[in-house]
């Protein structure tokens, strides 16, 4: 039976595992940063405040208990580092939060955010174009498996249903589909290092 | 790294690794670096994958660990180091021996004075119903219990145990089943728990090493 990843990442992080705190950085950085963006816009005080809700929240896990999900625990501290954020410089936090559901969504009020550097913007530019050729490149059953789970968000089950293989195989697919992007992703970004 | 640890991390980032694995893959990463990288590196993909990427920053990463790990430098790759100097600050603690030796040591001695106070080393699985109570302590128990003719939902002597003894059969049994389930060998060798009622005498059936040879005259 599957097991909660979050769930034993936090456990670890509780007993002082400092690299199940970075496995949850590493889930979790990209989700906080655009909920964060959603309420300051300029990009540096983005990352403060994104920075803010990640140490807030590693020094509150020991009293984590576990009720809610560790997302939506995370969520409410971003949420409110970000509006103590704008209070403190003056500004009014908007009257109601976003929408957990939400959080990845990107209005168009959103693109006339301050934009990060020229260098930062071609980098992340490069990695997409990378990924995205990657992942043509990809032989069929490889791409349709990990298309499904990323873009569709289905189980492996679900997947195994429509590709009419063994969830073994999804299992399997997914992994070298991940390893071959993965490959490609290493050669840009040690290129750029 | 092997390639089995990595599907296992792929499974994990999906929510579809069952529990030993998700341990076992937690366990490796929390000291190796290269798996830990891979892990932020799916992530990222994945990321990409969902067009989220518009606030990412590759220092990101290392501002935070900084600020986290007050006084410790800023990069990226320094932020790798500190959780490379934290693991192997932890490793030692892993790796000393002697410590479990010792314990394991008084642990085989006190077991070794158990097995002769309780007499065990003296049955004669032929011997009289005498030295079979005495060999037995728990027998009567298991006796009575299989008399009763109920479904036996826990060891007898286990009823007896403190909670202390609970906790340490568990663990116990928890480690065997983990070891077992990654295809290496147990810690608990196989023997049998249950014990037979044979007339008016109970006789732990694990005793019993032959029952072909005991019913040879």
């Amino acid at each position: 039976m599957a097991e909660d990843t979050d769930k034993e990442l936090v456990k670890r992080v509780q007993k002082g595992d400092l690299a199940a705190f970075d496995m949850l950085f590493a889930k979790y950085q990209v989700k906080v940063l655009n909920l964060v963006a959603r309420y300051v816009r300029d990009q540096e005080e983005v990352k403060d405040v994104t920075q803010d809700a990640f140490i807030k929240a590693y020094r509150a896990l020991p009293k984590f208990r576990g009720d809610s999900a560790f997302y939506t625990w995370l969520y409410r501290i971003a949420i409110n580092t970000a509006k103590n954020h704008l209070v403190t410089r003056g500004r009014r936090p908007p009257s109601t939060d976003v929408d957990i559901d939400d959080a990845d969504y990107r209005d168009d009020a959103d693109l006339l955010r301050d934009v990060d550097s020229p260098e930062a913007a071609l980098a992340r530019d490069q990695l997409q174009d990378t990924i995205s050729r990657a992942l043509q490149a990809l032989p069929d059953d490889l791409r349709t498996a990990l298309t499904l789970r990323e873009f569709d968000g289905l189980s492996y089950e679900q997947i195994a249903q429509i590709m009419a293989c063994p969830v073994g195989t999804v299992r399997s697919r997914i992994f070298r589909a991940r390893e071959f992007v993965d490959q490609q992703m290493q050669n840009v970004m040690q290129g750029e290092s | 790294m092997s390639e089995k640890l990595r599907e296992s991390l792929s499974a994990a980032m999906d929510g579809e690794a069952d529990a030993f694995e998700l341990r076992r893959v937690f366990d490796e990463a929390k000291h190796d670096q290269d798996l830990r990288e891979q892990w932020h590196r799916f992530h990222l993909m994945r990321d990409v994958l969902r067009q989220d990427l518009e606030n990412y920053d590759r220092e990101f990463k290392g501002r935070v660990w900084s600020s986290l790990l007050k006084g410790a430098p800023a990069s990226e790759q320094d932020a790798e180091r500190v959780l490379t100097l934290a693991s192997r600050i932890e490793a030692p603690l892993r790796g000393s021996w002697w410590p479990r030796m010792l314990v394991a040591g008084f642990a085989i001695i006190l077991a070794a004075g158990v097995f002769f106070t309780t007499g065990l080393l003296g049955i004669d699985p032929e011997g009289s119903a005498d030295q079979m109570t005495m060999a037995s302590s728990g027998a009567t128990d298991v006796d009575e219990v299989l008399s009763q003719g109920a479904a036996v939902t826990e060891p007898v002597l286990y009823s007896n145990a403190t909670a202390i003894d609970r906790q340490r059969h568990n663990a116990l049994m928890l480690h065997h089943i983990q070891q077992r389930a990654m295809n290496q060998s147990g810690v608990v060798s196989f023997t049998k728990m249950a014990a037979f009622s044979d007339g008016l005498r109970a006789q732990p059936a694990g005793l019993a090493i032959d029952p072909m040879a005991r019913r040879a005259p």
